[in-house]
C-alpha cells in the first residue's frame, strides 16, 4: 500500500533548516547533546535524553509519538558511565517504543511498544516486531526477525530490506506535508 | 518494511508455482524466471558468531563443534550472558532472568573465555571403538583393492616371487604392516534405571524442553553450564537451472551490501495497492486503486489483463497497454496514453503510475476476495545492458528483447 499523505499544522511543529520536522510538545532534554542529520520527523510526545550523552540520529528517520530514547548505563570497574545512543540512517521507530540500546544501525524498524533492553545493538536492516523485549547486552545480526519476550532471532528479513526501507521512508517524508500548503495545492 | 507497505498482500506467482510477496523473490536474468527461496540453490557463503561478529572458516568451525568460544548464552532463557567483575574475578549474568554462573557452581574467573562446558563422558572410549571400527575397515578392503589393483605396497609384494630370496623380509615386513586386530574392551552392562527410581530423584523443578535440547548431556541432578553461542552461517543464493550467482554480500560478516543481486523487485514491474479497497458488496461494482513502480534500469512496455473466474474476483476493466519509463529517465514523455485521455489510469508520476480497475464480487468471493492479473513486459534491452559481457561470448543472442509475463493475486479483504 501506496503511504497516505499526511497533513500537519504548521504552528504545531517546528521545522529545521535540514529538513528535520520536531512537534513542539516534545520532552527533549539537553539539545545540545543531539545531533540529528536531517529529513527526520518526531512526532508529539518524544522523549529524547540528550542531557545524559550524546545522541545521534541519522537522516529520513520516524520517532512516532510516545517514544522514548535515552543513553544506556554502562558498568564498568572504576565507575558506571552513560554511553552515546547512535541511530542510523532509515530508521523508523513505532509508537511508545522505549530505546535504551547503544545503537541501532541503518534500515531498521521497530514496532509498537517494543522495548529495547540497556546497551543491546540491533544490526542493519533487522525487524523488531510490535511488543517484543529485548534485554540487556544483546547483539542481534543484519536482516533478522526478532520477536518475543526475551527476545531471539526468530525468521530473516528479505533482502531487499534496504530498497524498501528507503522507499518507504523517503515517501513517509515526502507525504508528510502541513495544512496550509496541502490546501494552497489544492 | 515490507510490513508498512503491506507487500503481504500482493502475492506473485514463482516459476516454481509458489505464490510468494515480490520482496522475497529473485530474478535469474539468463534464465528469464523469477525464483524464490524453495527452487534456488543455496551456499553457505561465511560461518560467524552472531553475538560477536567473528567469522570462522568452515574446517575451524568443525574444530570448535559449531560453536563460538568466547560468548556464552544463558542455559535457562538463551539470552546473552553478560560479564560481571568482583574482586578482579569476572563471572557470567543473564540480566533477563538473573541466573549466573555462581548458580551453576562455577567460581569466578580471571577471564570471560573459556567457560567449561558438559562433555560426554565416554569420549575416550568412543574414540577407541571409532579407531578400532577403522582398522577393520582397511583389514576388509585391503583384499578388494588388491583385486582392483589399486593395492598398497605390503599387499603387492605378498605376490613377488622368491626370485631375489627377499621372501622372508617381504614376511617380516607384511607381519609389521598388518593392523593389530584387539579387539576393545565391551562396555560392562549396566542395569537400566527404573522409572521410580527416577521419579524418586527428580527435583521440584523440571526444565522445559528448550532448556535440555541447549544442553542435552547435563543431567537433571547436575546444574545447567553457560551455554556456548551455536555459529550461523550467511549464505549465498544461485539459479536451480544455469548455476549463475543470484545474490552474494560483499565481504565482511555484518555487511549488508551485495556484491550481486538480482532481486525480482528490480527487474519485474512492482504493483502495489494505492488506496484501501472500500467495502465490497455484492453485485455493486467497487474500484481497486493500484501504483505501478518501475525500478528497472529501462523502461518497461507493459500490458495488464485481469484474470476473472476460477474463485477470482471479476473484473470488469479491460486490458490496459502502456509504457512506464525507468526511474533514471523519469523526466521523458513516457508515449501512450495520458491521465486526462483515459479514466483506468488515475495519475502519473515518474517512474509510477496509478490504476483504477472496477471489480464485481458475486456471494462466493466476500470470503476471500483476491484479484488476478497477468502482466505481460517487454524491457528495452535492460538485459543486453546487464549481460554486456555475456554478450560478446554468444552474439548470437543478442537483440531481440524477450517478452515477460508475471502473475499476481492481489488480496482484497
Amino acid at each position: 500500500m501506496d503511504l497516505p499523505i499526511v497533513y500537519y499544522d504548521e504552528t504545531e511543529w517546528a521545522k529545521t533548516h535540514t529538513g528535520n520536522k520536531v512537534n513542539k510538545k516534545h520532552a527533549i532534554a539537553g539539545t545540545q547533546n543531539i545531533v540529528i542529520a536531517g529529513k527526520t520527523i518526531i512526532e508529539e510526545g518524544v522523549t529524547i535524553r540528550g542531557d545524559l550523552a550524546t545522541v545521534k540520529i541519522g537522516k529520513y528517520c520516524v520517532l512516532k509519538t510516545k517514544c522514548d530514547i535515552r543513553p544506556c548505563l554502562k558498568i564498568f570497574s572504576k565507575k558506571p558511565t552513560m554511553c552515546n545512543v547512535i541511530i542510523g540512517d532509515y530508521v523508523y521507530i513505532e509508537e511508545e517504543c522505549v530505546v535504551n540500546a547503544s545503537q541501532i544501525f541503518a534500515f531498521v524498524h521497530l514496532g509498537a511498544r517494543a522495548i529495547l533492553g540497556n546497551g543491546c545493538v540491533i544490526r542493519e536492516c533487522s525487524r523488531v516486531l510490535p511488543d517484543t523485549v529485548v534485554p540487556p547486552d544483546a547483539i542481534f545480526p543484519p536482516f533478522s526477525t526478532i520477536g518475543g519476550n526475551p527476545a531471539r532471532v526468530i525468521g530473516a528479513e528479505p533482502l531487499c530490506t534496504e530498497n524498501l526501507m528507503t522507499e518507504a521512508l523517503t515517501m513517509y517524508y515526502d507525504n508528510f506535508v502541513p495544512q496550509q500548503r496541502a490546501t494552497a495545492l489544492a | 518494511m515490507s510490513t508498512l507497505l503491506q507487500y503481504n498482500k500482493i502475492k506473485y506467482e514463482c516459476s516454481c508455482g509458489k505464490w510468494r510477496t515480490l520482496s522475497d523473490l529473485f530474478f535469474c536474468r539468463h534464465c528469464f524466471k523469477i525464483k524464490c527461496d524453495d527452487c534456488s540453490c543455496k551456499e553457505i557463503d561465511a560461518i560467524f558468531c552472531p553475538r560477536c561478529l567473528e567469522p570462522s572458516s568452515a574446517p575451524e568451525a568443525r574444530l570448535k563443534k559449531h560453536r563460538c568460544m568466547n560468548c556464552n548464552d544463558c542455559p535457562n532463557c538463551a539470552n546473552v550472558l553478560s560479564a560481571r567483575t568482583e574482586n578482579e574475578k569476572c563471572y557470567l549474568l543473564c540480566q533477563h532472568c538473573r541466573w549466573s554462573s555462581r548458580d551453576g557452581n562455577q567460581e569466578d574467573r580471571d577471564n570471560t573465555k573459556s567457560w567449561p562446558s558438559k562433555e560426554n563422558p565416554l569420549t575416550t572410549q568412543l574414540g577407541e571403538i571409532t579407531a578400532y571400527m577403522k582398522r577393520l575397515e582397511v583389514i576388509e578392503n585391503a583384499p578388494k583393492d588388491f583385486k582392483k589393483g589399486k593395492s598398497s605396497k605390503a599387499w603387492s609384494a605378498l605376490h613377488l616371487k622368491d626370485k631375489f630370496n627377499m621372501q622372508q623380509m617381504v614376511e617380516k615386513r607384511r607381519k609389521a604392516m598388518v593392523p593389530d586386530v584387539d579387539p576393545v574392551k565391551a562396555h560392562d552392562p549396566t542395569e537400566a534405571p527404573t522409572l521410580e527410581d527416577e521419579l524418586k530423584d527428580r527435583p521440584d523443578i523440571l526444565r522445559t524442553l528448550d532448556q535440555i535440547i541447549m544442553q542435552p548431556l547435563v543431567n537433571l541432578s547436575e546444574p545447567l553450564l553457560p551455554v556456548k553461542v551455536s555459529l550461523i552461517g550467511r549464505v549465498l543464493v544461485r539459479c536451480d537451472e544455469c548455476e549463475r550467482t543470484l545474490v552474494k554480500r560483499d565481504f565482511g560478516v555484518v555487511t549488508y551490501k551485495f556484491k550481486i543481486s538480482s532481486f525480482a523487485r528490480e527487474f519485474v514491474p512492482d504493483i502495489r495497492m494505492s488506496r484501501p479497497v472500500g467495502e465490497l458488496k455484492v453485485g455493486v461494482t467497487s474500484h481497486v486503486f493500484l501504483s505501478i513502480t518501475n525500478l528497472s534500469l529501462s523502461p518497461l512496455d507493459l500490458t495488464i489483463s485481469p484474470h476473472s473466474g476460477d474463485g477470482n474476483i471479476e473484473c470488469t476493466s479491460d486490458p490496459i497497454k502502456l509504457v512506464l519509463p525507468s526511474s533514471r529517465n523519469s523526466d521523458f514523455v513516457a508515449p501512450g496514453v495520458h491521465a486526462e485521455q483515459s479514466d483506468v489510469i488515475v495519475f502519473r508520476q515518474h517512474n509510477r503510475i496509478g490504476l483504477r480497475l472496477d471489480v464485481t464480487p458475486s456471494e462466493a468471493d466476500l470470503q476471500s476476495p483476491t484479484l488476478e492479473l497477468l502482466i505481460t513486459y517487454k524491457q528495452d534491452g535492460s538485459f543486453s545492458l546487464l549481460a554486456a559481457s555475456e554478450k560478446v561470448l554468444k552474439p548470437e543472442e543478442s537483440g531481440v528483447d524477450r517478452l515477460l509475463s508475471a502473475r499476481l493475486r492481489i488480496d482484497l479483504s
